[in-house]
């Protein structure tokens, strides 16, 4: 028998997508930040340079709803981020919002811009200028840009500063001078008073990335307890990616049982719950981390995932709630891309 | 507020540059603009919906770790192509050899149902269950590569290529592949799955 000739068919084999689900693989490459950054202000040569600006120019194109490039000054201008926001201003510097973070931009000026970040983590890139100064408002504290790459997080638990590069300056809201300087690799935490000399980091924010550590074929390998989300959100992803799910696992449960604050928790829980479901067969374990997921993170572009692998964990486990389930998120969801697969579970 | 691709923003070369130069939305517009490719070409080498979205992960981050590989950034789109075939056949040689050894359980068989579009011609739903049907049985290699000739449509050149191995070895690995694909396809049956 002859077959036929081969053409094109994958547009006949496409899998479900939309908006909320890039949206939430792309928290995911982002939240692992294992690219390394180029020393984009000391060696990049002068023709990336002039692309980066001619870039800068056309952004307009490719961001919806951004002010790329505002003439004029911008005052109250909020940035809400459901998985991910990022925003670039036209001098290319820029804000990534972390997980359900919100961001306010209370002036961009020529001469200056002021933010204020109200909840979550923000990523600051902030290109250096004479003419330009750049002041970010976080919960009772102005930190004050010297250009480089900073992360403010306000959370209940007060606010973080960590400095990846270049140096910034901490001060009490208001104060004109007297705060304290933190260069590359250093943080603070509003626990300590910003008055005096830097001190090591005792924040339980990430600090610079480290080598996924090797995982075992067989056993779950104890996760270190000095390790930060970003570590263990590398092991995680290394065990995955390695077949080892039940590491994998236990170092997405740590993230969301030792640091409950970090806007990585919300989507641990989610991966947690897909890897119990997926491939540790257990249902249960499932449900009790998606519950955790959509309590963790109750805004984020995953939510309606959570919620459609929810009802598929009440249904692997037979559970009389399963209906109940499967109904509330048809009324929620009523056109989502779960919804065929949802409406056939718990008959 | 989303960035997404417009036929009118940067090319790719210009998108490569401003990422190597850390430039976070040409990282996120780089996304945007390929995950349709990416996330697609997982889903019809993996042929399970739930494991894609480990599998676009780490190949976005792979390859925004190693843009400063990329020879030609104008290239960007063959070259996450390629990405997505290495990591799929580290993935699922990893996935045989730990299901040989017992450390996982055999997969479920692959849900053609689910995979083929109803929407898709007589000839060609009958072709697309057959390949859904064997490529589970098949050696790594010779599945990926059958997906790529027989649904992603490359020719035998680009299949060696996203595979990176020769122009020999992808004939004979698409050769075993399509003999069982014949075979599949004169005796449609479940039972001429392995």
């Amino acid at each position: 028998m002859m077959l036929p000739p081969a053409r094109r068919l994958s547009r006949y084999v496409e899998p479900p997508l939309d908006g909320k689900r890039v949206d939430r693989v792309w928290a995911g490459v982002s939240a692992r930040r294992v690219f390394a950054w180029s020393p984009r202000r000391a060696v990049v040569p002068a023709a990336a340079a002039a692309a980066g600006f001619a870039l800068a120019a056309v952004l307009v194109l490719v961001v919806r709803g951004h002010s790329a490039a505002p003439a004029t000054p911008v005052a109250g201008l909020v940035v809400e981020s459901g998985a991910s926001q990022s925003m670039t201003l036209s001098d290319g510097s820029s804000a990534v919002l972390g997980h359900d973070a919100r961001l306010r931009f209370d002036r961009i000026e020529p001469s200056r811009v002021e933010a204020t970040v109200e909840r979550g983590e923000t990523t600051f890139d902030v290109h250096h200028s004479e003419a330009r100064t750049w002041t970010v408002h976080a919960g009772g504290f102005d930190v004050v840009d010297r250009g480089t790459r900073f992360v403010v997080v306000v959370s209940d638990a007060g606010v973080s500063v960590r400095v990846e590069s270049g140096s910034v300056e901490v001060v009490r809201a208001g104060a004109s001078g007297g705060g304290r300087k933190l260069e590359g690799g250093e943080s603070w935490t509003s626990g300590t008073p910003p008055v005096e000399p830097p001190a090591p980091s005792t924040s339980s924010l990430p600090v610079a990335p480290t080598p996924s550590v090797s995982v075992s074929a067989t056993t779950a390998t104890p996760v270190p307890t000095a390790a930060t989300p970003r570590d263990l959100l590398e092991t995680a992803n290394a065990a995955r990616l390695a077949g080892h799910p039940r590491d994998a696992a236990q170092a997405f449960d740590a993230i969301r049982t030792r640091f409950r604050k970090d806007a990585r928790a919300g989507l641990a829980a989610f991966e947690l719950g897909r890897l119990r479901l997926d491939a540790l067969g257990d249902p249960a374990g499932a449900l009790a981390a998606f519950d955790d997921a959509i309590l963790l993170a109750p805004r984020a572009g995953f939510r309606e995932d959570a919620e459609a692998r929810r009802v598929e964990a009440l249904d692997r486990m037979n559970d009389a709630r399963c209906p109940a389930a499967r109904q509330a998120f048809l009324a929620r969801y009523p056109h989502g891309v779960h919804a065929a697969s949802v409406s056939a579970r718990c008959p | 507020m989303q960035l997404v691709s417009s036929p009118q923003g940067p090319s790719d070369a210009a998108l490569v540059v401003a990422a190597r130069a850390g430039e976070d939305w040409a990282r996120e517009a780089m996304y945007r603009r390929y995950s349709g490719l990416v996330f697609g070409m997982a889903y019809r080498l993996l042929g399970r919906d739930h494991e894609i979205d480990d599998l676009v992960q780490e190949c976005f981050a792979q390859a925004l770790a190693n843009l400063h590989r990329l020879d030609d950034p104008q290239a960007l789109g063959a070259w996450l192509a390629s990405l997505v075939v290495r990591t799929t056949h580290k993935m699922l040689r990893r996935r045989a050899v730990a299901t040989r050894l017992g450390l996982r359980r055999p997969m479920d068989p692959l849900d053609a149902d689910r995979l083929v579009s109803p929407n898709a011609p007589a000839d060609v739903q009958a072709e697309l269950r057959a390949i859904y049907r064997i490529i589970e049985a098949l050696p790594t290699r010779a599945r990926i590569a059958l997906v790529l000739r027989r649904v992603e449509g490359m020719s035998q050149e680009e299949v060696a290529q996203a595979m990176g191995v020769s122009l020999s070895t992808a004939k004979r690995l698409l050769a075993d592949g399509e003999e069982r694909l014949r075979e599949a396809l004169r005796d449609p049956s479940p039972r001429s799955t392995p």
